[in-house]
């Protein structure tokens, strides 16, 4: 235990600096609006009795809405957290953590284990949610497999918050996380006629993943994502490392 | 306890900030850096510190506290939390609660010990800075303009504790009237290299 003590206390600063007023506010206020639009979505609102007749039409509706909405809004939420997280603005207080390129390390593992952890932490509430309004629903069921796309949610919405930190590393202005936002968007459209695409477009989702239907399946699979994350978060460190000014 | 800088080159563009420093601050010794603003005394301080690259070699023995000059902390946490989270953050500290009562009453800061930082005022912010980094574990204490924002009580209390305190200190300021002569061994930056202006025997 006594290892971890110091991962322990410098996660705990970077969500101290993460969890300000402001971040929590917007946070919250999405959360709420997230969850008035979910009960709306369920169809509780339209009286038990109207829905009993047409259930299973009702559920799968519901749960088309709720993943096509948390696709957009999740992905859009992570970019925009990591743009304050990532930026430089944020940063001023590693002068009290880096002597060297030791420390520095140190610093941005604990700074991205921190920001995974907040991720966690939000799809934790979303499933809470997401299992509330089922609770609430006559209709609702449970399966195995929305565990399994809420998983790789959470896989895609890391992907994407370290995807749009490199475009801040190397562009160096907040302006860059848009260009992350056009990529998830390029994906988000072009994914849904995949048989249809030609091959240079189907290269450019390679690079790009997006998880298809309630699901979340992604069109070259999840270890694809994972490998490709991974290689992201080591280029992230690389650059960090090398360059001086970040 | 030391610091060896030798032949530190740094330039911004086309600009040479520091042309050639080369110093040995020694173990226990006192250093106050003088020299007007931009001319590259935080420079030096961010390259002992390894926040920019540099050409040159600085060799370091022992472990450095540091307090950046206007460095704001989280305006949410309290002052009590910022100083207990970012002062033992390399390890715990012995007897903690009692030496920082004690800092807290020498800066009239008892009061204010639970209060936001948010809700304070310069001179007071920049206390919290200083109480920070003189509790923090170290040998080396790195000052950057730390009585900026001070009244002239607390910049007295501030520089006895300095005086009295058994590390190396280096401290870089722009206006040096403040400071005792005798105290401190007197450098000044000037065109980019290091000269001495007065010495303590």
């Amino acid at each position: 235990m006594e290892l971890l003590k110091p991962f322990q206390k410098y996660i705990k600063t970077h969500l101290y600096y993460l969890l300000s007023k402001k971040n929590v506010i917007f946070i919250s206020i999405l959360n709420i609006l997230c969850l008035f639009y979910f009960l709306y979505i369920s169809g509780i609102f339209d009286g038990i009795g109207s829905i009993d007749a047409k259930r299973d039409e009702y559920f799968n509706r519901f749960n088309n809405d709720y993943f096509f909405f948390l696709k957009i809004v999740y992905i859009s939420f992570i970019i925009f957290i990591s743009i304050g997280y990532f930026g430089r603005e944020y940063a001023k207080y590693k002068e009290l953590f880096i002597r060297d390129k030791k420390t520095k390390a140190f610093f941005y593992i604990t700074k991205y284990i921190s920001i995974i952890l907040f991720n966690l932490f939000e799809l934790l509430f979303l499933i809470f949610n997401y299992l509330f309004i089922l609770a609430l629903m006559p209709y609702g069921r449970f399966f195995i497999s929305t565990f399994r796309a809420f998983s790789r949610l959470f896989l895609l919405g890391i992907f994407y918050l370290f995807f749009s930190s490199f475009f801040l590393l190397i562009f160096n202005t907040y302006l860059a996380s848009i260009i992350s936002m056009i990529c998830y968007w390029f994906s988000f459209i072009y994914s849904q006629y995949y048989e249809k695409l030609t091959n240079g477009v189907k290269v450019l989702l390679l690079l790009f993943p997006f998880g298809e239907s309630n699901n979340i399946e992604f069109i070259y699979g999840s270890f694809h994502v994972m490998i490709y994350t991974f290689l992201l978060i080591l280029l992230n460190l690389f650059i960090i490392i090398l360059r001086d000014d970040v | 306890m030391s610091i060896d800088i030798i032949n530190l080159r740094k330039s911004y563009g086309k600009i040479d900030i520091l042309k050639g420093i080369s110093y040995n601050f020694k173990d226990h010794k006192k250093y106050l850096i003088k020299g007007e603003n931009g001319i590259g005394k935080s420079t030096l301080f961010k390259a002992i510190l390894h926040q920019i690259s540099y050409l040159g070699e600085i060799n370091i023995e022992g472990r450095i506290s540091y307090s950046p000059e206007g460095f704001n902390f989280p305006p949410y946490m309290s002052l009590y939390r910022t100083i207990k989270i970012f002062s033992t953050l390399s390890e715990d500290i012995l007897d903690f609660e009692n030496k920082l009562a004690n800092l807290l009453k020498l800066f009239k800061l008892e009061e204010h010990k639970n209060a936001y930082l948010g809700s304070l005022s310069k001179g007071e912010k920049q206390k919290v800075n200083l109480i920070q980094s003189y509790l923090t574990p170290s040998e080396i204490l790195l000052l950057d303009e730390p009585l900026s924002g001070l009244d002239s009580e607390s910049k007295e209390k501030f520089l006895n504790l300095i005086k009295k305190d058994d590390r190396l200190v280096i401290i870089i300021s722009h206006e040096i009237s403040n400071f005792n002569a005798n105290d401190f061994n007197i450098l000044e930056i000037e065109n980019g290299i290091i000269k001495t202006i007065s010495k303590i025997h």
